[in-house]
């Protein structure tokens, strides 16, 4: 079976070591998943019309998504698939159908890196840390004062 | 004409050939209608007249001449006449009596109706079997309907156009001012502003209409305009004192020792000052030169393909030449794994110049310090990252430094004219790519070149 791997995201650059790390410790191609927290809108419009892409859309930004680009080119032979799912569950139980839904088999998530959430989004890794698969923990360097923090110089330098 | 009374007049037109239409059909179908339905009340009279007068029933006679009289109200000018059908018959007298067409019987024999008018007499004929025998019934009688309400509605319908058409005038002018209202605002606010007052804006009050976004476009022209004369006079300043300077120290010099007769060193020693200032002027004017051609959009550069990694490289072995202290690292590790995606449409020379430019000032600018260049490839870009520990640039100055000879007030200590980065995003920009600055004071620089990809497939 094909390792499917979970990654928390706030859709910052920085949150991509965890992707990176990911790819650089894979030796078979790797399914990954990124997964980002948000409550289901309270706007019966939206509930009707509104997809998971438009979410997403709504959420990420050009910068991320050439990041994402860039690791994907960088690791093209180790990534098998790539996606990005919005969780808006609220139990624990909620959060393992989502895991079982998505196959997943493995979770990475930051040792000290917190997720910036704003708006409609909470951060999901309490969720990923209760859980039965045993997340792994990665620690990186945080870069606070270079000037291209928030850039998407920022994934090159880290 | 003025778009105000051309939209005026288009909407008039569109209104009155409404309204025509409109009156030409109620006019035309009340007519047809009218027209229609009094040749079936002459033909209902017909099959009633001819059973009273020709039938000769003793009991239906009576009451046949009660529904005359009671229901039927005698038409102006009505009359009946009867034609007994006999074999043979052409009744081509009958019709030159009455001063009717002979087709008019030819269609009455054939189809057992017909019709005729002439004038405001109408006709209508029916075939009747009765009991003493086939007869011809042809029935006529003034439209009185046709002659008076006809001419009322078109009465109505001319005098109602007339009417609607001076209310359509009077809102259409009204409309079309109202439409064009802003847009004279505009022009007369945009009046005011001269070179003298780039500074003044329009307020810009709507936000998400058409007016509102043509405000913000001329807003958003100001500022740029503004910015272009700012531009140009800080260079015109900053090119004279480049100049200026070097200029100033060969007069100088040539002065003091043209003033009493010297010995040979000291000659040597004032003439080399002097070649070296006007080596230094000659590569200012060089640079600006090369600054002009590569701004001019006009000159048309060929073009090939260009590896980016290859560039790199080059770029690094040239820094090597030229300063050996460097300490420029080329990172790989985001490097996609296809070189098809590295492979950009560009001119070799004015990129290795610019990525040069780019780098060296890495390296001026943070002592020699680590500088790290990093390449990766998004799916329809190149993106080339330079990263130095220098000085920084203050976020003030940040806006000016694409403008010729601006040097950042930290950079006094370190030689350089100001040419290079501007240089530089006028190559980046031939190439349609992107040059990006980031940069905090004493924590360095990271500038982030953007190309977009050749599609140059392998091989």
């Amino acid at each position: 079976m094909k390792r499917t791997i979970l990654i928390p995201t706030d859709f910052s650059i920085e949150s991509l070591n965890l992707f990176k790390y990911a790819a650089q410790h894979a030796q078979e191609p790797l399914n990954i998943v990124l997964v980002h927290g948000l409550h289901l809108s309270d706007s019966i419009f939206d509930l009707l019309f509104r997809t998971r892409a438009d979410s997403v859309s709504k959420l990420t930004n050009p910068d991320f998504e050439d990041a994402c680009r860039i690791l994907r080119n960088k690791y093209a032979s180790r990534i098998n698939s790539f996606r990005i799912e919005i969780f808006s569950g609220v139990t624990q139980s909620a959060f393992q159908n989502f895991l079982e839904g998505n196959r997943i088999t493995e979770i990475l998530i930051p040792k000290t890196y917190t997720l910036r959430v704003s708006g409609k989004s909470f951060d999901v890794l309490p969720y990923l840390r209760a859980s039965k698969l045993a997340p792994q923990e990665v620690e990186w360097k945080p870069i606070e004062n270079a000037p291209e923090r928030n850039q998407l110089a920022e994934i090159f330098l880290t | 004409m003025k778009t105000q009374t051309k939209i005026a007049l288009i909407f008039f037109l569109i209104l009155l050939s409404t309204i025509m239409v409109l009156s030409a059909s109620v006019y035309f179908f009340t007519t047809r209608y009218s027209f229609t339905d009094f040749y079936k009340r002459l033909e209902i009279r017909g099959v009633v007249t001819a059973r009273a007068e020709l039938d000769h029933e003793e009991a239906n006679q009576t009451v046949l001449q009660e529904v005359r009289e009671l229901h039927l109200e005698k038409l102006p000018e009505e009359k009946e006449y009867f034609f007994k059908i006999e074999p043979g018959h052409s009744f081509e007298a009958e019709a030159a009596q009455l001063s009717l067409p002979k087709s008019f019987f030819s269609t009455l024999l054939a189809t057992g109706s017909a019709t005729h008018q002439m004038g405001d007499i109408f006709f209508t004929g029916i075939r009747y079997s009765g009991k003493a025998g086939d007869y011809l019934v042809i029935v006529s009688a003034a439209n009185y309907y046709s002659t008076h309400h006809l001419a009322y509605l078109r009465n109505i319908l001319l005098i109602g156009i007339v009417l609607a058409s001076a209310v359509a005038l009077f809102v259409a002018f009204v409309f079309s001012r109202q439409v064009f209202t802003p847009v004279k605002e505009i022009t007369d606010k945009v009046k005011e502003i001269s070179s003298q007052s780039l500074h003044l804006r329009l307020e810009s009050g709507r936000v998400n209409d058409e007016i509102g976004e043509l405000e913000t476009t001329f807003n958003n022209m100001l500022d740029r305009l503004e910015t272009a004369f700012e531009t140009q006079n800080n260079f015109i300043s900053n090119a004279s004192h480049e100049l200026s300077t070097p200029l100033t120290t060969i007069i100088g010099e040539a002065e003091v020792t043209l003033s009493k007769s010297r010995s040979e060193t000291e000659y040597v020693e004032s003439l080399t000052t002097i070649l070296s200032e006007a080596e230094r002027l000659e590569k200012i004017t060089k640079s600006l030169l090369f600054l002009a051609q590569t701004g001019f959009a006009g000159k048309a550069q060929k073009f090939d393909k260009v590896r980016v990694d290859q560039l790199l490289w080059d770029v690094k072995s040239t820094i090597d030449k030229i300063n050996p202290k460097n300490k420029v690292q080329i990172n790989t590790s985001l490097m996609p794994e296809s070189p098809e995606q590295l492979k950009i449409k560009g001119n070799e020379q004015l990129l290795h110049l610019a990525l040069t430019n780019l780098v060296s000032n890495a390296c001026k600018y943070s002592h020699n310090k680590p500088v790290t260049v990093s390449i990766g490839a998004a799916d329809d870009k190149v993106i080339i990252v330079i990263k130095d520990t220098g000085v920084g640039i203050p976020d003030a100055e940040l806006k000016f430094i694409y403008d010729p000879f601006f040097r950042a007030s930290n950079v006094t200590e370190y030689e350089g004219y100001g040419i290079g980065l501007p240089l530089a995003r006028n190559i980046v920009r031939m190439h349609t790519g992107e040059l990006l600055v980031v940069s905090k004071i004493n924590e360095g620089t990271t500038v982030q070149v953007t190309f977009p990809i050749g599609h140059y497939s392998l091989g």
